[in-house]
């Protein structure tokens, strides 16, 4: 076998050698730049799907806001509903009732009890606060009412019944004898009769959440 | 120019490009990506928030015929105005139904209680005092009809002297009602 011989003189033989350091630095180069370029794109793609979602978001947030918008005018309408229905329940559960006070007294006058006069006098409902006023979180002032009865009996037992009787009612309290003896008005001087005045104090019995009258509104499905 | 000076000034080059590039661009790049996500997240929490309050406005939205329904009922139990021709009637229909044949009613001036007014009505008939009972309790009641919220704010009761032997004797009656009525929104002032 003949052996290879390098005929290139020794002074030019380095100029055909591959400089290894070269390509090593343009390969590191070009894989850097590519490096950068790869990273440049998958940031750039990620921005632009989200971009794309966040766009997507606010068409929706805009559609359903302008619905909302448009139905706005229903929670107005439910809004005022329930202030009056607040106004009308604090009117309605603030009365006394007096036709209990005067079933509940009919139900317990003895039969030889007759009555003079009656008076009677109901407290108020609590007024309604204003809202966003001071005195709109104050708690309402409840008043109370009062009774006065004079009328005639046959004796201070008859007086002392009624008057043990008249404090079962429970819209009834503070019941006070104020005087008891002489007759009130005409009567029969034939007989003995004791005349008495009474005083008493009226309440609301009605709880404070009482309800108000089942509606009658009844409306046909559209 | 050496090699070794080609090599650092590459690779100086390329430190400078990467610096430039991370700072430049792929740095302000992942903050927008950031900020777009928590604009996503904002926009995610308002959707929420909108699809809830469309789902309740569209309850709202079905009940709607029924509140108005409802806010007129309320309106008959407390108007707005006095309304007194309707209220004299309701007031003579309850009498008719009480068996009480003749009375007087004398209307006073709206009171101020905060967001409602009361009238008080001078009320004087004639009756026994279950015509009286019957009377008060059909006016109580007239709310639910619904009518008028009406409350008996004092009753004066006499029995007439020729009627003093009998059982049931007639009375003369005289109460004030009081009639509401929502405060015109001019007139709100403060409860004293």
């Amino acid at each position: 076998m003949v052996r290879r011989i390098n005929l290139v003189p020794a002074d030019q033989r380095q100029r055909t050698r591959t400089d290894l350091g070269f390509v090593a630095v343009g390969v590191l180069t070009v894989m850097v730049l590519l490096g950068l370029a790869l990273g440049y794109f998958y940031y750039s793609g990620i921005l632009s799907e989200k971009e794309a979602e966040l766009a997507d978001l606010q068409s929706q947030n805009a559609q359903l806001a302008a619905q909302v918008a448009a139905l706005t005018k229903f929670q107005e309408i439910e809004v005022q509903r329930k202030a009056a229905e607040e106004l009308v329940r604090i009117i309605y559960a603030g009365r006394t009732l007096v036709s209990e006070v005067l079933g509940d007294l009919s139900l317990v006058v003895p039969d030889n009890v007759w009555f003079g006069t009656v008076n009677l006098t109901a407290g108020d409902p609590p007024p309604a606060p204003i809202p966003g006023l001071a005195d709109a979180a104050a708690p309402a002032v409840v008043t109370h009412g009062s009774l006065s009865i004079s009328g005639n009996t046959y004796s201070f037992e008859d007086v002392a019944r009624f008057l043990v009787r008249l404090d079962q009612i429970p819209s009834l309290g503070l019941v006070t004898l104020g005087s008891a003896g002489d007759p009130v008005g005409a009567v029969d001087p034939a007989k003995e009769v004791r005349g008495f005045a009474v005083t008493a104090t009226v309440y609301n019995t009605q709880s404070e959440n009482t309800q108000l009258p089942v509606s009658r509104v009844e409306v046909e499905a559209p | 120019m050496s090699r070794r000076n080609i090599y650092i000034i590459v690779s100086v080059v390329l430190v400078l490009i990467v610096v430039a590039y991370w700072f430049l661009l792929l740095d302000p790049m992942r903050g927008k990506v950031g900020a777009v996500d928590a604009q996503i997240e904002t926009e995610r929490n308002t959707l929420a928030q909108n699809q809830a309050q469309l789902a309740q406005l569209e309850q709202t939205k079905i009940d709607a015929r029924r509140n108005q329904g409802r806010i007129v009922e309320l309106a008959k139990m407390v108007p707005a105005r006095t309304e007194l021709p309707s209220l004299l009637l309701q007031i003579q229909d309850l009498a008719t139904e009480s068996g009480i044949e003749f009375m007087t009613i004398a209307p006073g001036v709206p009171t101020a209680a905060g967001l409602y007014e009361f009238v008080t009505l001078g009320v004087k008939f004639e009756g026994t005092f279950f015509d009286l009972n019957d009377f008060i309790y059909r006016a109580e009641q007239m709310a639910a009809g619904p009518g008028r919220i009406l409350a008996v704010k004092t009753l004066s009761l006499t029995p007439k002297s020729e009627d003093l032997a009998k059982a049931s004797p007639r009375l003369d009656v005289t109460m004030t009602m009081n009639a509401f009525q929502r405060t015109a929104p001019e007139n709100l002032v403060p409860i004293q």
